[in-house]
């Protein structure tokens, strides 16, 4: 009996466990009775019948001898099943047929009979209601036609001799009665402690369960809000077949994940995960990639870059032990919509970049929070899974240092931790037969004289050229609102200006880049597209006639740009 | 066709019962004189066999179909040779039917009426408990794989050992052998036929009780019985034996619940009126042992029974030599707690292959 416990009721566990056991049967009455009257007759074997049942209630009834023998062995659960050993209906039955027998008027023996049969109806509970008697099982193997039909047609479509397979919690109970070559994915244990029943919590705690409660929460509970851990799930599970209520609107959630919608039968829908290749729709799919096609005048090859900025690594060990808290502080605040934290975000920027296979994959700064060892250990072995090769331009956080920002520390201690990311300088180049990609360091919302000098050498080679900045520059069009939106988002400066775009109406820049800015933005420049970050939010609008700048959202937040250059036809 | 099939089946295994029941009496040498005791004895001391075939057999990790064609082919001989000791037998039951009958009057109408309805109760029900997708998926995944045991049958994984709380009870072998040789559904076999029978001899062994209770008079006995039906259908709780017996027939509870204690109280009767013969020891041994064989629910309960039934009546009738009868009775039900004992503290696993 689920929760009644020696160890919580003491004495009184047997007296609970027996009226649990009696229930609504009250004629068990009429048994205690007849023990009794036994008692008084010099029947033999009314004697012992009574005698067994006082020896049992003098020993395995006996609430102290339960409690203290019985007690240690744990066997509360299945203790009512020692009431299995009290001949009630036997003894009941007996009775009834001694007094409908006693008589030898067939009157009497009828009256006698009736008022029995009225007894038994009258105080008793019935196990199968009288309407649901003549109600035939659908089939020979009692079970509904529908574990039929399933069956039928995950094998149909399956080339697997053993497909496995996701059910609804109302079939699993009875799917591999029916169909054994079947694999179940959910765990009857699992399944019960997903639905909340109180003895099944301590599942909770099995590595197992998170893993098949992602899959449980989608088919079972309709949330689609961890697609990631889902299609994980569903991987390392190979899982082939999702078949749950038809009440759960999951079609278009699981079509987008590559998932084949197969067929529906009256209460069910049953898909093929395709499991194999879903990884990619998860990874897509939690991600929120920008696609753009920007025409390039000049090139004659077509080329793809993938950006991504700001993912803010906040990974710290014992290494940086005087920045542990802090970090731990910035890595809760950096966690994309479903709580995921950035290090695992970025990893799934790393995996879809390899999905979709760009010539460039652009690291345009606050790539780490903190030039501590953890996070750099973390992206180096996050970029060691890259297929294509990339740039990394630094922001205003990536070699920051505690207190340590700009100066001159943080340039010769910790920017020198990077280094493997990077040639040793402020700028980073990718030269391409009729293209160059120049990527520039952030100093502060300034730009060195050294970037200066190598954007002013990249010109030289009168080629089209892409600049990547971390802090978006100031737009001199006329039909712009990232100034205004970047001080709605960031605050102004007290002069009014905004904190996070360089120009004018922003961070006013000194001589170098000033210079720079005007390399950008003149008429005759080769730039022809900018790409930053640093803002924390996605905006696109034209620089200058000529130019466009594309500034990406938040990479911690899984946001990436993958941008398309086209040759002018 | 299936149908027609499945009758066969439940005639024939009655038929494997009864003459597993002729040839003990033929063996004990003493005459049961009635056609529902035999096949009640036989249903016992069939299992008994089957559980002492299988049961290293499991242990060894032998096939499924390597159990199959044993027993199967045990089956046919203890057909055989039942037929062939006890022709005369039979010939002299089918002779006495009549006169059997015309012993019981018109209750005999009342009786099978009662048993028709119970039967027909436990073949509508559809129990899609938790108890069910491990007792019948073992089944089912047993004659799929033609292992016994070797995975799990909740999930279809592979098992590294096997579930040693239930390695004794190997009830269940039994219907995935059925299933496995007549290449039927074991569903058809579990939850079709075997309760059917399971039903047929809870019903036989009330009507040999009612027989002790009123000193063999046959019209009480099926009175008797139709009470017993009776109370059952009304003795609803999720718990009690009858709620076992009409809901979970399938399972080894419901056995013991229903025809293991069942049956030790119909030998508690002889005992207690001192009627006692040599066939009565045997049956109360050959129950004792197949407990194990049907469910592990057995191993306190049976003993706890033993002890209730026979302790008071060896001391009050200072029936000492029966000491003897009372220990060698709980001990298979002892064996089997000491291996559970052993194995859920880990000292004892039964890996699969060695």
């Amino acid at each position: 009996m689920q929760g009644i416990l020696i160890e919580d009721l003491g004495i009184d566990f047997v007296k609970t466990c027996l009226t649990h056991y009696v229930g609504d049967v009250l004629f068990i009455g009429i048994f205690f009775a007849g023990i009794l009257l036994f008692l008084t007759k010099k029947d033999q074997l009314q004697k012992y019948i009574s005698t067994y049942t006082i020896f049992l209630f003098l020993t395995i009834f006996n609430p102290i001898l339960v409690k203290v023998v019985l007690g240690p062995l744990g066997q509360d659960e299945v203790y009512y099943r020692f009431f299995w050993l009290l001949p009630v209906n036997l003894v009941i039955a007996y009775l009834f047929t001694h007094f409908t027998t006693i008589f030898s008027s067939k009157v009497k023996k009828v009256a006698v009979l009736c008022v029995c049969v009225g007894i038994v109806l009258y105080l008793g509970s019935p196990v199968i209601y009288a309407r649901t008697l003549l109600n035939f099982p659908d089939n020979l193997y009692k079970v509904s036609d529908e574990v039929l039909e399933i069956s039928e047609y995950i094998h149909e479509d399956s080339d697997e001799e053993n497909p496995r397979i996701a059910i609804d919690s109302n079939l699993l109970m009875v799917i591999r009665q029916y169909d054994a070559s079947l694999q179940l994915t959910l765990e009857r244990d699992y399944v019960l402690c997903w639905q909340g029943h109180a003895q099944f919590q301590s599942k909770q705690k099995k590595a197992d369960y998170q893993q098949q409660k992602a899959i449980m929460d989608v088919i079972y509970g309709g949330d689609t809000s961890n697609t990631y851990e889902f299609i994980n799930a569903i991987q390392e599970t190979e899982t082939d077949y999702l078949v749950f209520s038809k009440s759960i609107q999951l079609y278009e959630y699981l079509v987008s994940l590559g998932m084949e919608h197969l067929v529906e039968t009256d209460n069910y829908v049953i898909y093929n995960t395709h499991y194999e290749e879903a990884e990619s729709y998860a990874i897509l799919q939690s991600l929120n990639i920008s696609e753009e096609e920007i025409t390039i005048s000049g090139i004659e090859n077509e080329y793809s870059l993938f950006f991504v900025a700001d993912s803010h690594i906040s990974l710290c060990d014992e290494r940086d032990s005087a920045l542990l808290e802090k970090a731990g502080q910035r890595q809760a605040g950096f966690v994309d919509a479903n709580g995921t934290e950035s290090s695992i975000v970025f990893t799934r920027l790393i995996e879809a970049s390899n999905m979709l296979e760009p010539d460039l994959f652009i690291m345009g700064g606050d790539i780490i929070d903190s030039a501590m060892y953890a996070s750099i250990d973390y992206l180096a072995d996050a970029l060691e899974e890259l297929d294509s090769p990339y740039l990394y331009g630094m922001g205003n956080h990536d070699f920051e240092y505690g207190d340590e920002y700009f100066s001159d520390t943080a340039y010769e201690t910790y920017l020198p931790r990077l280094a493997d990311f990077r040639e040793d300088s402020s700028y980073q180049i990718q030269e391409y037969e009729d293209l160059i990609i120049f990527v520039a360091d952030d100093q502060n919302n300034q730009i060195s004289e050294n970037t200066l000098n190598g954007l002013k050498e990249a010109i030289e080679k009168e080629k089209p050229i892409i600049v990547i900045s971390h802090v978006p520059i100031e737009p001199t069009t006329d039909d712009t609102s990232l100034i205004d939106t970047s001080i709605q988002v960031w605050g102004a400066k007290k002069n009014g200006n905004s904190k996070v775009i360089i120009g004018e109406n922003g961070c006013v820049p000194n001589e170098y880049t000033q210079e720079f800015v005007e390399l950008i933005t003149d008429e005759d420049s080769p730039v022809q597209l900018v790409l930053a970050g640093h803002i924390h939010f996605y905006h696109k609008d034209n620089l200058t006639e000529n130019t466009v700048q594309i500034v990406t959202g938040p990479a911690y937040a899984g946001e990436g740009l993958l941008i398309t250059l086209k040759p002018e036809v | 066709m299936n149908t027609i099939i499945i009758g066969l089946l439940f005639i024939l295994e009655l038929c494997l019962f009864f003459s597993t029941g002729l040839l003990l009496s033929k063996l004990l040498k003493c005459n049961l004189g009635s056609v529902t005791l035999t096949l009640f004895t036989g249903f016992i001391a069939y299992f008994c066999i089957f559980g002492i075939i299988a049961i290293p057999m499991i242990l060894l990790s032998f096939p499924l179909s390597a159990l199959t064609y044993t027993v199967m082919a045990l089956s046919a001989v203890i057909i055989i040779v039942s037929l062939i000791l006890n022709y005369k037998q039979c010939f002299h039951i089918v002779k006495e039917l009549p006169h059997t009958i015309s012993q019981h009057s018109f209750m005999i109408i009342l009786l099978f009426i009662a048993v028709f309805l119970q039967q027909l109760i436990v073949f509508n029900h559809i129990d899609w408990s938790a108890d069910a997708s491990y007792y019948i998926g073992k089944v089912t995944t047993d004659v799929y794989t033609n292992t016994m045991g070797h995975y799990d049958p909740y999930t279809g994984e592979a098992l590294s050992k096997l579930d040693s709380r239930r390695i004794f009870a190997c009830f269940q072998e039994y219907n995935a052998v059925i299933a496995q040789f007549f290449d039927i559904h074991p569903l058809k076999q579990a939850k079709l036929i075997m309760p059917q029978i399971l039903t047929l001899i809870t019903s036989i062994l009330y009507y040999q009780i009612g027989l002790q209770f009123f000193n063999r008079d046959k019209k009480k006995a099926d009175l008797f019985v139709c009470f017993v039906i009776l109370l059952d259908a009304f003795s609803y709780t999720i718990y009690t034996n009858s709620t076992f017996l009409l809901t979970r027939t399938y399972e080894g509870k419901s056995i013991l619940a229903n025809i293991i204690i069942p049956g030790l109280f119909y030998c508690f009767i002889i005992l207690w009126k001192n009627q006692r013969t040599k066939f009565t020891s045997v049956l109360l041994l050959l129950i004792s042992f197949a407990s194990c064989i049907f469910t592990a629910s057995s191993m306190l309960i049976v003993p706890v029974g033993l002890t209730a039934g026979m302790l008071p009546w060896i001391v009050k009738e200072k029936e000492w030599k029966q000491v003897w009868l009372y220990i060698l009775c709980i001990l298979p039900n002892l064996f089997v707690c000491v291996m559970y004992l052993l194995s859920s503290k880990g000292l004892v696993s039964f890996p699969i292959g060695g």
